[in-house]
């Protein structure tokens, strides 16, 4: 579920430098968050800029359909038909048998909703769980 | 005969909004990521356990366990996860006026311009 309250103002650029303090790359979080801020402020900005504008287009202009963005959690079973292996596969295992977990949400999709009927517009791309494990010898660049 | 004018929207539209921010999401995590991997670990420091239960919750141990390890596409993949999440977020849970509000604010920490005005689209 989401949010029903707004995060703290802080949460994106705090979040990006969390990730970057487990990589041991910066002595605190303040110099991360600096860092990001300098090497990428331009293009966070874009993306807090075209979010408004998404935000702006599906909740205030008036559609043909009701339209949302697709993000898909983690943990949810991969399923073809309504995301996209950002690797490229189908998402099966090696035996073909089972079905992998998704690890995150790369690229956001569309969903479409016409009554009561939902169709995916634009799938969104994920990362499964079982291509987060390199093979032996491969951890490092 | 009083006219008012509707900005209509279509599927279109909305669609290649997406493919932008999905373009923009890879353009900020690339730079974030080009930043982070010139750079040593700090001596002494380790991940700080708080940062890894916080994380634990968005990405799962696999994911940690990588960007510990200092795999460039783990963390570049996270950053990008993380975005989209903000916009997940922003997109399906706020009101109008707190999202306005919210982003206003991060948008000040990051900029060296000052204010982001957004007044226009509350």
């Amino acid at each position: 579920m989401p949010p029903q309250e707004p995060p703290r103002s802080e949460e994106i650029i705090d979040n990006l430098a969390r990730i970057l303090m487990i990589t041991r790359s910066f002595a605190d979080t303040s110099e991360a968050m600096e860092s990001i801020g300098n090497s990428a402020g331009i293009e966070v900005k874009a993306v807090i800029g075209a979010t408004l504008q998404l935000d702006d287009t599906i909740k205030a202009k008036i559609a043909s359909s009701d339209m949302s963005v697709y993000v898909v959690p983690p943990g949810e079973t991969f399923i073809e038909e309504t995301m996209t292996n950002v690797f490229g596969e189908d998402g099966t295992t090696e035996r073909g048998e089972e079905r992998s977990s998704v690890a995150g949400t790369m690229e956001i999709g569309l969903l479409q909703k016409i009554g009561n009927v939902e169709k995916v517009l634009r799938k969104p791309k994920v990362v499964l769980e079982r291509d987060l494990v390199e093979p032996e010898g491969e951890s490092e660049r | 005969m009083f006219l008012t004018k509707v900005d209509a929207v279509s599927e279109a539209e909305v669609l290649g909004i997406v493919e932008n921010l999905n373009t923009l999401i890879s353009s900020a995590s690339g730079a974030i990521s080009g930043t982070w991997d010139q750079r040593e670990p700090v001596p002494g420091t380790l991940a700080e356990e708080p940062d890894m239960v916080k994380i634990r919750d968005d990405f799962g141990t696999a994911m940690i366990e990588q960007i510990a390890a200092r795999n460039y596409v783990a963390v570049t993949l996270a950053i990008e996860m993380t975005l989209v999440q903000f916009v997940k977020q922003v997109t399906s849970g706020w009101g109008r006026g707190d999202t306005a509000g919210a982003l206003r604010k991060i948008y000040s920490m990051i900029s060296t311009e000052g204010e982001f005005d957004v007044r226009a689209r509350q």
